[in-house]
This record gives C-alpha cells, sequence and structure tokens, in this order.
C-alpha cells in the first residue's frame, strides 16, 4: 500500500473517531447521569436503575409482572421514577416479591438471598433411637456425637457410616442432661450439671475402654470447666471453689482456690494459661476481676525452692 | 520580560499542569462529587477513542513495516532515480561510548558489519569520554578488532570539562562529529554525500538498515530536511531481562510504531539517522540539554523555518533492555532512563523560547508545535496515574459516600470498558510482539514463553509506576528549577 492509502486510512480513522467522540460523549453523559429522551413528550426525562445481585445465580426477575430478558446479576436502566413490584423466582427456590421504589438519578442497589424449598430430608440410615446429639467443629471438617440407646456414636460427615465409640448407654433424661462435650487428645470429656465424664476413644483398649468413666460429681452445680494446664487438667468452677482434676490420673485433683460467692465465674485462657475470676471481696462486697497465671507462678515457686536451698 | 523569567515560566509550565489535573480531580471529587464523575467519564471516554484509534495506527503501521520487509533495498538503492549517485554515498556511524563493555561494543560492531550494505561505504566512528578511564585503549581494541573490515574506523575522546557543555550524550556526539567533519573534509568528500546514523553502544541495526536508509534518502526530495529514524526494538537481552523491563520497554517499541503513522508529529527518538550536511547546518546535537535525540530534530525545525520532518523507515534497529544487578536494582535503572526520557519536556521549554524570537514560522504551527510537545508530556504524567489510580479511589470512596449514585454505578461500568479496550490493545501487542522475539538461547527454558504472556498483566501498574511517575518526577524537578543531570544507562550482556 502506498503511504498515500496510509495517510488518508489515519486520516479517515482520526475524523471517525473524533466524530464518534464528540457525538458520543454528551449521549454517554446524559445516559449516566439517568437521561432518557421521551420521544412522545420531546422532552429529556430523569430515570433511575435497578441492579439486582443474588445468590444463587441466574433468578429471572420481573418487574410489575413483566418478565425482563436478563437473569441476574443484572441492571434495569431506564426507569421512571415511582415505586414497582420486583418479583425473583427460580425453580427449587421460594419466590422473592417485594416493592421497591425508583428515584432519579439513582440506583436501587439489590442483594437478594434466596432460600430453597425444602421437599425432604435427610434421615441417617442406622436404627438408633437418637436421646441427644452435639456437633464437634474441628479443623477442616465436623464431627456428629449421638448418645443412644445403643451407646455412643460419632457419625461420618455423609452419614453413611457410624462409629461406636462408647458401650455406655445413658437414660435418655442423662443424655439430654448433657450440656457440653470436648474432644481432646482421644478423649470425650463431657457434663452436665453435677458430674463430668470422660471416655477413652484411642484405639489401645484397657480393661474400662469404650465405658464412660466418672471423671467429677459437683457438691452444687458444675457452672463451667475449661480445659487448661497443657490440655491435661480439666479446671471446673462448681460454685463453691475452682478444682483441677488430672485427665490421665483419674482421681488426681487439687482445689486450687475458694469462691467467696456462688455467682463467682471463671475463664481459663489455655493459649497462654491464664485463669481469670470474677469473685467478690467480702470486705466490700463487691465483685472484682483476678488474674492468675499459672507458668510465672510456676517458675516463681521454683525460684522460691532454689533459693531455699 | 527577559529571557530567564520567560525561560522560568515555560518551565513551569507542565508540572504545574500535571499537578493541577491531578488534584483538581481529586478536590472536586471530594467539594462536588457529582461533577468529578462526570468528568472521570468524560476523560475515560477520551481515552478509550484514542486506545482503539492507537490500535488502528499500530496495525496500519505493522502492515506497512510487513509490505517493506521483503523489499531489496540494495537492488532499489542501485536503480534509485536521484540526483545523488548511490557509489557516492558514505555512512557514518557513531556509536556513543561511556563506560559499556568492549564486548558489548564489538557485538553491536558484528551487527554493523553483517548488514547488506557494503563495508566500504562506512566509516565506524567510536566517540568515548575522557572521563571514562582507559576509554582510547578500549576502543583502540575495539577498532583493532574490526581492522580492514570498514571504510575506515575513527576513535574520538570527548575532553571532560568542556566550557558551555553538561555532562551528556550530546555533547560527546557533538565533538566526535566535529572532529569527522575535519576528517571528510581532508579527505575530500562532499558533506551532501554523507548520512550520519548515531546510535547507542547497544544499537544492532537490522540487515537491511543502511541499504534502506540510503534508498530512503536517495529518493526523498526533501532529504536535507528529513531525518530517518529507525523502530527501536529492545530485544537484545529480553530472555533475561525481568517481566516488567520487557513490559515497559516494548511499550516504547509501540509507541514509535504508533508514533509512526503521525509523520506531522513524528520526531526523533534514541538511534536515528540524518544528512551530514544538516547536521553541520544546525551546529550539531544540544551540548548543553539532556534531550539530544529530540532536540535534534526542534533545532532542524527551527533552522528551515518548520520544513523539517522524520520520515519512519519501519527498519528495526535491536538495542538492549535496561537492567541493574537484580530486579530491585532494574526498577532504578528502568525509572531513572524513563525519568530521562521525560526529560524531553525541556523541549517545550526549548521550543517556547525560540518560537518567540522565531517570526517566520506562522504563528498556528508553533502554538501546534507548543500544543504537541505539552499535550504529549502532561498525558504521559497524568494518564496512568488517573486511570490506575484516581478513578478506582473515586470508584472505591464513591461506594461508600454516594453508594447509590446512577452516575458512580455507571463509571464503574465505562471504566470495565476502558480495560476491556486495554486488554484489546494488549492482545495486538502481544500478537504483535511475538514477531520481533529473536531465537531463544540455548540453556533458556521454553517456560519462559509462559511469562512472555503473563508479562501483559502487569501494564496497568507498569504504565503508572515505570510511565506516569518519572514523568512527573522529571515536570516537578522542571518545574522547582530543580535541573536533571544525565545519568548513562548501564548496559551489559
Amino acid at each position: 500500500m502506498q503511504e498515500k492509502y496510509y495517510s488518508f486510512l489515519r486520516h479517515l480513522s482520526f475524523w471517525l473517531f473524533s466524530l464518534a467522540f464528540v457525538i458520543l460523549t454528551p449521549v454517554i453523559v446524559y445516559y449516566s447521569l439517568g437521561y432518557k429522551f421521551d420521544i412522545k413528550s420531546k422532552k429529556f426525562l430523569k430515570t433511575g436503575a435497578l441492579s439486582i445481585k443474588t445468590f444463587p445465580r441466574a433468578i429471572t426477575v420481573y418487574l410489575d409482572g413483566e418478565k425482563m430478558g436478563e437473569l441476574t446479576p443484572s441492571t434495569i436502566r431506564e426507569l421512571m421514577p415511582r415505586k414497582y413490584n420486583v418479583v425473583l423466582e427460580k425453580e427449587g427456590f421460594y419466590p422473592y416479591s417485594m416493592e421497591i421504589e425508583i428515584k432519579p438519578s439513582l440506583v436501587n442497589n439489590m442483594d437478594i438471598f434466596l432460600i430453597p424449598k425444602i421437599k425432604g430430608i435427610e434421615k441417617i440410615k442406622f436404627n438408633f433411637n437418637i436421646y441427644k446429639f452435639f456437633v464437634i467443629k474441628q479443623m477442616f471438617t465436623e464431627k456428629i456425637l449421638v448418645f443412644t440407646d445403643k451407646g455412643i456414636y460419632f457419625l461420618d460427615a455423609d452419614w453413611e457410616g457410624a462409629k461406636k465409640i462408647s458401650e455406655e448407654v445413658f437414660t435418655e433424661a442423662l443424655a439430654n442432661s448433657i450440656q457440653v462435650v470436648i474432644e481432646n487428645n482421644n478423649r470425650l470429656i463431657f457434663w452436665n450439671k453435677k458430674n463430668a465424664w470422660i471416655v477413652d476413644i484411642s484405639n489401645e483398649k484397657t480393661s474400662n475402654a469404650n465405658m464412660a468413666t466418672l471423671l467429677y460429681t459437683a457438691e452444687r452445680n458444675i457452672r463451667n470447666a475449661f480445659l487448661g494446664l497443657r490440655e491435661r487438667y480439666l479446671i471446673v468452677n462448681d460454685g463453691l471453689k475452682i478444682i483441677v482434676l488430672d485427665m490421665d490420673n483419674l482421681g488426681v485433683s487439687f482445689e486450687i482456690y475458694t469462691l467467696n460467692n456462688s455467682n463467682s465465674k471463671i475463664f481459663y485462657d489455655a493459649r497462654s494459661e491464664i485463669l481469670y475470676i470474677r469473685d467478690k471481696l467480702p470486705q466490700t462486697g463487691t465483685f472484682s476481676l483476678f488474674r492468675i497465671e499459672i507458668m510465672p507462678l510456676i517458675e516463681e515457686r521454683l525460684s522460691d525452692e532454689r533459693k531455699k536451698d | 520580560m527577559n529571557e530567564k523569567k520567560i525561560k522560568r515560566i515555560l518551565e513551569i509550565i507542565p508540572g504545574s499542569l500535571s499537578w493541577f489535573m491531578i488534584f483538581f480531580l481529586i478536590a472536586l471529587f471530594v467539594f462536588k462529587p457529582l461533577s468529578a464523575i462526570v468528568l472521570i467519564i468524560i476523560y475515560l471516554l477520551y481515552w478509550v477513542t484514542r486506545l482503539l484509534y492507537s490500535s488502528i495506527l499500530l496495525l496500519m503501521s505493522h502492515q506497512r513495516m510487513r509490505s517493506k520487509r521483503n523489499n531489496d533495498w540494495l537492488s532499489m538503492c542501485k536503480e534509485a532515480k536521484s540526483d545523488l549517485k548511490f557509489e557516492n554515498i558514505i555512512h557514518i556511524v557513531l556509536y556513543t561510548i561511556y563506560k559499556e563493555p568492549q564486548d558489548l561494543i564489538a557485538g553491536s560492531i558484528n551487527f554493523l558489519k553483517d548488514t547488506d550494505y557494503p563495508a566500504d561505504k562506512i566509516i565506524v566512528v567510536l566517540a568515548g569520554e575522557e572521563r571514562a578511564k582507559g576509554s582510547f585503549d578500549n576502543l583502540r581494541a575495539i577498532a583493532d578488532k574490526f581492522k580492514g573490515v570498514f571504510l575506515d574506523t575513527i576513535i574520538t575522546i570527548h575532553p571532560e570539562g568542556m566550557p558551555g557543555e553538561i555532562t551528556a550524550k550530546g555533547a560527546n556526539a557533538t565533538y566526535a562529529a566535529k572532529q569527522v567533519k575535519i576528517y571528510l573534509e581532508e579527505k575530500g568528500y562532499d558533506l551532501k554525500n554523507i548520512i550520519i546514523s548515531c546510535f547507542d553502544a547497544d544499537t544492532c541495526p537490522d540487515k537491511k538498515y543502511f541499504s534502506c536508509l540510503t534508498y530512503n534518502f536517495l529518493v526523498n526530495q526533501k532529504r536535507y530536511h528529513t531525518s530517518f529514524q529507525p523502530l527501536p526494538i529492545y530485544s537484545n537481552n529480553i530472555y533475561t531481562a525481568p517481566a516488567f523491563a520487557r513490559v515497559i520497554e516494548t511499550g516504547s517499541t509501540f509507541w514509535q510504531f504508533i508514533e509512526g503513522m503521525r509523520y506531522e508529529k513524528f520526531i526523533t527518538f534514541s538511534s536515528h539517522s540524518m544528512s551530514f550536511k544538516t547536521l553541520v547546518e544546525v551546529d550539531y546535537w544540544p551540548v548543553d540539554l539532556i534531550s539530544d535525540d529530540s532536540l535534534i530534530f526542534w533545532k532542524c525545525f527551527l533552522k528551515f523555518k518548520g520544513d523539517y520532518k522524520t520520515y519512519p523507515l519501519d527498519i528495526p534497529v535491536y538495542m538492549d533492555i535496561a537492567v541493574g544487578k537484580n530486579w530491585l536494582d532494574t526498577v532504578k535503572v528502568q525509572y531513572k532512563q524513563k525519568r530521562r526520557w521525560a526529560w524531553g519536556v525541556e523541549n517545550f521549554v526549548f521550543l517556547g523560547q525560540h518560537f518567540l524570537k522565531e517570526k517566520e514560522i506562522p504563528l498556528t504551527v508553533k502554538f501546534r508545535k507548543l500544543y504537541q510537545v505539552l499535550d504529549g508530556h502532561v498525558n504521559w504524567a497524568t494518564w496512568a496515574i488517573i486511570i490506575s489510580f484516581i478513578t478506582p479511589l473515586i470508584l472505591f470512596s464513591g461506594k461508600i459516600l454516594l453508594k447509590d449514585s446512577l452516575a458512580l454505578f455507571n463509571l464503574s461500568y465505562i471504566n470495565s470498558v476502558v480495560f476491556h479496550s486495554l486488554s484489546f490493545i494488549l492482545f495486538l501487542c502481544i500478537v504483535i510482539s511475538w514477531e520481533f522475539m529473536p531465537p531463544r538461547p540455548k540453556g533458556i527454558s521454553r517456560l519462559v514463553y509462559v511469562s512472555f504472556l503473563f508479562q501483559w498483566l502487569l501494564t496497568p501498574f507498569i504504565s503508572a509506576v515505570l510511565g506516569s511517575f518519572p514523568s512527573l518526577d522529571a515536570q516537578t524537578r522542571l518545574m522547582l528549577g530543580k535541573y536533571l543531570s544525565f545519568t548513562p544507562t548501564p548496559k551489559s550482556r
């Protein structure tokens, strides 16, 4: 191609692009601001827009009963300012209907989560009488622990299999009274208001394997309990005292603090091994917060001992 | 008004305009958000149009280059109808050298030796610097390597601290060209027949460069009012350079591609060629300014009262991508190189000063040229910052402050159109850049091509960091009177 043709083409493109810019810019700017030219009234009218995002996507939109061409996520522009009825429909989901108001030069943003219709629910495939269940969260998955009339079981995530972890059969009333279950180091620890139990769920069986062992019986009520001291002890607040129970050597326990009030509370931070106690001061009759740092306390005791030596 | 004041005003204009554009948009968004959104929409539409127009130019330029690729330029030279005789044409190839290693320079001269043009019509000038210790011995060693290959090899050493000069490439090239003039006159050559090419030490001309240049010189009726511009392709070390450096340099090549289609705006850049007679007439390259490559064009433009053009040869010269010792050093090297290129904003001051004195060039031409330079530099300093930073910032803060605004909602849509247009141009760049790829050296894995493909994703970030920021830096320095000193780009292979 000769130079003059390139020159011609270049000039043609230049003027075409310039013309396009000059003509389209005001149109796009007006359109962006919501203006629409009404041929009937020969006037510019200010419109608004509706932006719809849904979960899941690809939902059919009806605006005042009229089906919109685009599935969600979608934007409906050039809407005259007034109230509209919006219906979102997808097979298998409850239809979502609401009234929205479109204002001039504004966009109404809808972000909707559709609820699926519940047709049939899944039932576990085993014939147990389920007294109580707990969901035990692990790092990447969850386990379902069930107390049944045939023992204590873990259910698989897909409910295809059930693993018996204890022969212990609690009565329905006792199973229902269990408040908390913890799984830790192949042990299952759980308690109700009165008692705490422990079950060894490791594969190595001992003489008492698979049976729940009573770990503690409270004089009053177990208010709360925490794993602590390198997860070897169960720290229990029974409303009268704080007691630590060795879970490896059953029967070994230490009463470490006597509470002044039955409404006192404790919290144990296992990460930093700090015990927090909210207890009543006998002198003032007001509640205060106490803190016991276990690890520095151990160091302090060892240091005292070394000094004595 | 005295000359100094005029110069200062001209120096302040580009930087203040760029900063004004940036701050005006931010301030407008704070006080009149809707007006700012409308302005950004217009600005984005302007850039979409400009980018699409540029991509048409890129395609046309590429097509023109392909159509010329298979020409037998040497035969065409011999048959060219011209008032000059092909046999009498002599080429001066001037390499400006500072501290570049011997093997790099020898490599470039090897390329020169391997061109299809008769070597006995080429005089090589090795223009060294006195401030680079051992310069003469190094250049002597290179000259000895090519003894008898070319018509002659001349070594010049530019003395340090010559009065009226700054430490810049132009001063060295001018000193060497003056020595060459003495040499040519002594040998009895007619300067009308001499073409000079001013090359960097790493410039490797294409096999057909000199035959194509000679043909176009011979047939051009206005050969003494024309500079000849090769297409600079930064590919000598493309397989070892970091991805971001490849993207920015390939971008420079494409920019030259596009500019080459706009004859009336096209000016010389980096390595270029011209008549030696013209060079002498305009008193050589400037010795007291940094942007010698573009300023030589404007010197000619002023000398010939606007009757001067740059002709795009569409034949490549291959150069090195500026790299440092490591990744971070490469960022620094690239930044400094781009800032030096952006220092070309001094052309605006140079032109402004001379246009005030010049009476013969029409006022409309003067305004057009000043606008061309100003527009180019102000856009260079601002467009990537506005598109890559200010627009997303407005979109982000707008979603909190003006979440129901239809204009903001549409701005977000138009912004995505801009990025789609950019993707289209990037796709063109990927396809075209593939053609300039030298053969893969041994020891480099094929996987390198994957990075060649994905490197383009860095474009928005690189356009700002190594495009607009160095340019804004250069304009700010000029605005504040903190003049840039010439920093040679380190070169090694």
